[in-house]
């Protein structure tokens, strides 16, 4: 019922779709490339009296290595403005005050849903010098187009 | 018999230690997805064992019975939380999982469920589902952590599991009692 | 009783005796004329309100406080994701259905018009508080985002109105198996069984969570689940997008063979595609949430498995066009490896619409592959990749064949015929469609790969070098959006005098035959039932394991926002 032809296509489209499913597996087990999964439940509505958001902000933890703890909340980041110098690992930890935002910085794979009453963990390495636009990608109000702040990289 | 080739296959496949270990990692993937496509592997290969032992399953297997109450407990079987964490830590009865579900569950289902009476077929179905619902409440209700490479939250869900699996069976029987396919034919 | 139910049944194959010869009967053909008008209605506005924001993004236009943006954007939504396409498709496969199974019954066609007034009326709800800026939360709804308890209540009547149509197809198609004992039902209505299953089962999860909002939104309960309640919404969402791609896929498989002077693809093939594309699809849906909290990574990869699963139905789908085109094209004489194709009829809009429709799938499909692998995701997830992907694949894969396909249907329904005019007039607004939806989606897609956010008004961010560099993108939306409105304008014109105006005449109804040769179908793809179950086994795989967590270790809920 089939033609030789169509096997040959089924068979390169399977193909294709295992070769998929194997590249997004050896990236996510094998390169720990897997998109952001933290899952650390939060009240949030006590953001603020929970350790580590109660004191929001950069601390360097090794050499070349910094933290960042943020919320975010209609419509900025806490903090804002933040620097780093080049070739620096940035690891952030999220999460949100009230409404569902976005967490994303242009020019870098950073890009995470920030739920309220979950701890949301993504790291990036920043190489190149620069200002990078940090923005909230998940419409969350009226004043969403305006959620935005900068990470400065010496 | 191409498919006994797919069937052999998939067995390999389910055989790589990265995929093995992936579906391992979590307690509802290892019963519900892992051992289920080891059955369907069986079930494909079974065409191979079909031509080629022909004698052999019309002698023992004749009107089905024998081999679907194989293959009951051959399920049944790995259903308990303790074969599971066996296979985890024993490497023998790891190598059982692999050779018991496709070739003493998968081959002996493809062989009996043509033979079997609508009788059977259908009290094989009910008893899975009784089955089921027993063991998604034993998982869910449990108070204590049935297995040790789990945590109590995966039982849980293993449980949920269970209960809609069971929840799509009684689907099929109702389907199939109240439908008349003699109407329709 | 005996005797009675003979009698019923003969004046049933009177009735599709006459039905064949006769076209359409008035009252079905009123019911579909209805569906469509609102159809295109929803259009009309959608559109403008699409043109709206496109001017928006490209800085050229600052909305009134009135009507903001994110107004317009629901709306927009709302019209064309919900109205139009629900709508479109059941007023095509009721006409589908009465064309093939002899007539609708008339409890049938009762159903189908209380859905048709719950749909309305429950639209009108939802678009109440909108315009009053009481429900400025998308058509996505995600809580902890509060709208007013109007909108949702207005939501839960647009599904039940939904559901009477899904039901009343159930009913006609048993009616008529119990007639035609042995037969399979009929292609077209197959496809139509398959897109109500699908209808019903994937509105489930997002009646559960409307039900869980509408106590919240009303304050009477004081917090919400919000992953339970977004891990519900897309269960629904993205079915209810490959509900459309289904019924554009039914009349690329059954309609456009008969148009082009051909014959049907392999109907055992088309029918498995169907029943694929049913048991396989609510459980696609996971991958909106791919860069969520809370779910582990390897359930997020055996994910990637289900949502590039639905990838090989339409990869058969794409080897099974482009055959049937060949072999047509070879029997008209079309010679060399690709020199048949000139003998396609291109000037006809009934088959250039959806052929265009049908090689924009080709990039869009791709495209969706690739966003739905995790870490690929990540890069262009809440972009402006993804608007021009959905552009792509409902704007032109979706939207084009349901043009195509109303320049025969809307005749059919009314009585009237398509004249070279109109069909002229067709195929200049399938060419502004294409080139306006190329051009906008094209820099959607670019500009999102550099970073520029979806569902985000017109900014600057304070004049940060970064979103100042994609403005010239943004500018191709005003043009393409532009183009955009002129097409909908023709379109809309086309259907209308189609619908009142056109000369009177019997038009038919194009169902292709399958190959005089072809092999008998076997029975068991009439197993309705089976592909429930597998489908609910498989719903069950892909959806225990998140909800039992989110469910199980919930943090502690969140009090409904008002943040516009």
């Amino acid at each position: 019922m089939m033609h030789r032809s169509e096997k040959v296509w089924l068979f390169l489209s399977f193909g294709m779709i295992i070769g998929f499913m194997l590249i997004t597996g050896y990236q996510t087990f094998a390169l720990e490339m897997g998109p952001p999964s933290y899952g650390e439940r939060i009240d949030p509505q006590k953001v603020d009296e929970t350790a580590p958001f109660d004191n929001p902000g950069i601390k360097q933890i090794g050499e070349d290595e910094y933290e960042v703890v943020m919320t975010l909340q209609v419509f900025s980041f806490t903090p804002s403005k933040i620097e780093v110098p080049a070739g620096s690992t940035v690891h952030f930890i999220l999460t949100s005050k009230d409404v569902v935002h976005g967490f994303q910085v242009a020019e870098t794979n950073l890009n995470a849903m920030v739920v309220p009453g979950y701890v949301q963990k993504i790291t990036q390495k920043f190489d190149n010098p620069g200002e990078y636009l940090v923005l909230c990608n998940e419409y969350c109000g009226a004043g969403h187009q305006m959620m935005s702040t900068t990470i400065t990289v010496k | 018999m191409k498919q006994s080739g797919y069937g052999l296959i998939l067995l390999l496949v389910m055989l790589l230690p990265p995929v093995a270990n992936l579906l391992e990692s979590i307690m509802i993937t290892h019963m519900h997805m892992q051992m289920p496509i080891l059955v369907i592997a069986g079930f494909l290969m079974a065409k191979f064992f079909q031509q080629h032992y022909l004698q052999f399953f019309a002698k023992w297997n004749e009107n089905g019975v024998p081999g679907i109450l194989l293959f009951t407990i051959i399920m049944a079987y790995w259903s308990l939380p303790r074969t599971m964490d066996e296979a985890l830590t024993l490497t023998s009865v790891e190598a059982f999982k692999f050779v018991s579900l496709p070739f003493l569950a998968g081959v002996p289902l493809r062989d009996s469920w043509p033979k079997l009476s609508s009788f059977w077929k259908h009290a094989l179905i009910i008893f899975f589902t009784i089955l089921f619902l027993a063991l998604g409440w034993l998982y869910m209700w449990s108070p204590v952590q049935l297995c040790n490479n789990y945590l109590v939250i995966e039982q849980i869900t293993l449980g949920w599991g269970f209960i809609s699996t069971a929840f799509a069976m009684v689907v099929y029987l109702v389907y199939s009692y109240f439908m008349d396919f003699s109407k329709y034919e | 009783m005996e005797t009675i139910m003979n009698k019923s049944g003969k004046t049933q194959v009177i009735r599709e005796k006459v039905n064949k010869v006769l076209g359409i009967s008035l009252e079905d053909a009123r019911l579909t004329k209805s569906y469509l008008s609102v159809a295109f209605l929803a259009i009309l506005l959608g559109g403008l309100l699409g043109l709206l924001q496109g001017l928006n993004r490209a800085g050229l236009l600052e909305l009134p406080v009135w009507l903001n943006y994110y107004q317009v954007l629901t709306a927009h939504g709302l019209l064309l994701v919900v109205v139009l396409s629900a709508f479109f498709t059941i007023g095509y496969f009721y006409a589908g259905l009465s064309h093939t199974l002899g007539g609708l019954l008339p409890k049938v066609r009762k159903m189908a018009w209380i859905g048709f007034w719950m749909k309305i009326f429950g639209f009108v709800l939802a678009v109440i508080p909108i315009l009053m800026n009481e429900a400025s939360v998308m058509y996505t709804f995600y809580p902890p985002m509060a709208a007013s308890p109007i909108f949702y209540i207005g939501l839960v009547f647009i599904v039940l109105g939904v559901w009477m149509c899904a039901f009343g197809a159930f009913i006609n198609v048993a009616s008529w198996r119990k007639r035609n004992p042995g037969q399979h039902i009929p292609i077209l209505s197959f496809f139509a069984t398959g897109v109500f299953v699908l209808l019903f089962f994937g509105s489930l999860p997002v009646a559960i969570e409307v039900f869980t909002i509408i106590p919240w939104a009303f304050g009477w309960v004081e917090t919400i689940n919000v992953m339970v309640a977004r891990t519900l919404f897309w269960a629904f969402g993205h079915t209810l997008v490959n509900i459309w791609y289904l019924t554009a896929v039914s009349a690329w498989y059954v309609i456009v063979p008969k148009i082009i002077g051909g014959r049907r693809w392999n109907d055992l093939l088309t029918r498995i595609v169907v029943i694929a594309l049913v048991i396989m699809n609510i459980t696609g849906g996971f991958h909106h949430q791919i860069i969520d909290p809370g779910i582990s990574e390897p359930v997020k990869y055996m994910h990637v498995f289900m949502s590039l699963a639905i990838g090989f139905p339409s990869l058969m789908t794409a080897y099974a066009m482009f055959a049937v085109f060949e072999r047509t094209a070879r029997r008209k004489g079309g010679k060399g490896l690709v020199g048949w194709y000139k003998k396609l009829p291109w000037g006809d809009v009934r088959f250039l619409a959806p052929f265009i429709a049908m090689a924009a799938f080709i990039p869009a499909g791709a495209g969706g592959i690739v966003q739905s692998t995790n870490q690929l995701n990540q890069v262009v997830h809440n972009t402006m990749w993804i608007v021009g992907h959905f552009h792509l694949t409902l704007g032109m894969s979706v939207v084009m064949t349901f043009f195509g396909i109303s320049y025969w249907l809307v005749p059919y329904v009314s009585k009237r015929v398509l004249t070279p005019q109109i069909n002229k007039l067709g195929v200049i607004q399938t060419i502004i469609w294409t080139i306006g939806m190329v051009i906008m989606s094209g820099a959607m897609h670019w500009v999102g790969l550099l970073g520029s956010p979806r569902r985000t008004s017109y900014s600057t961010y304070f004049d940060n070098a970064t979103a100042l560099s994609w403005d010239p993108y943004l500018f191709f939306l005003a043009i393409g959006g532009t183009l955009l409105m002129i097409g909908v304008l023709i379109q809309v014109y086309a259907v209308f005098y189609l619908m009142f105006f056109a000369p009177k005449g019997n038009t038919e109804f194009p169902v292709a035959e399958v190959e005089e040769d072809a092999a008998p179908t076997p029975r068991w793809t009439e197993r309705w039932g089976l592909w429930i179950v597998c489908m609910i086994v498989l719903v069950g795989m892909a959806y225990v394991i998140p909800l039992v967590d989110f469910i199980v270790n919930a943090p502690p809920g969140s009090p409904p926002y008002k943040t516009w």
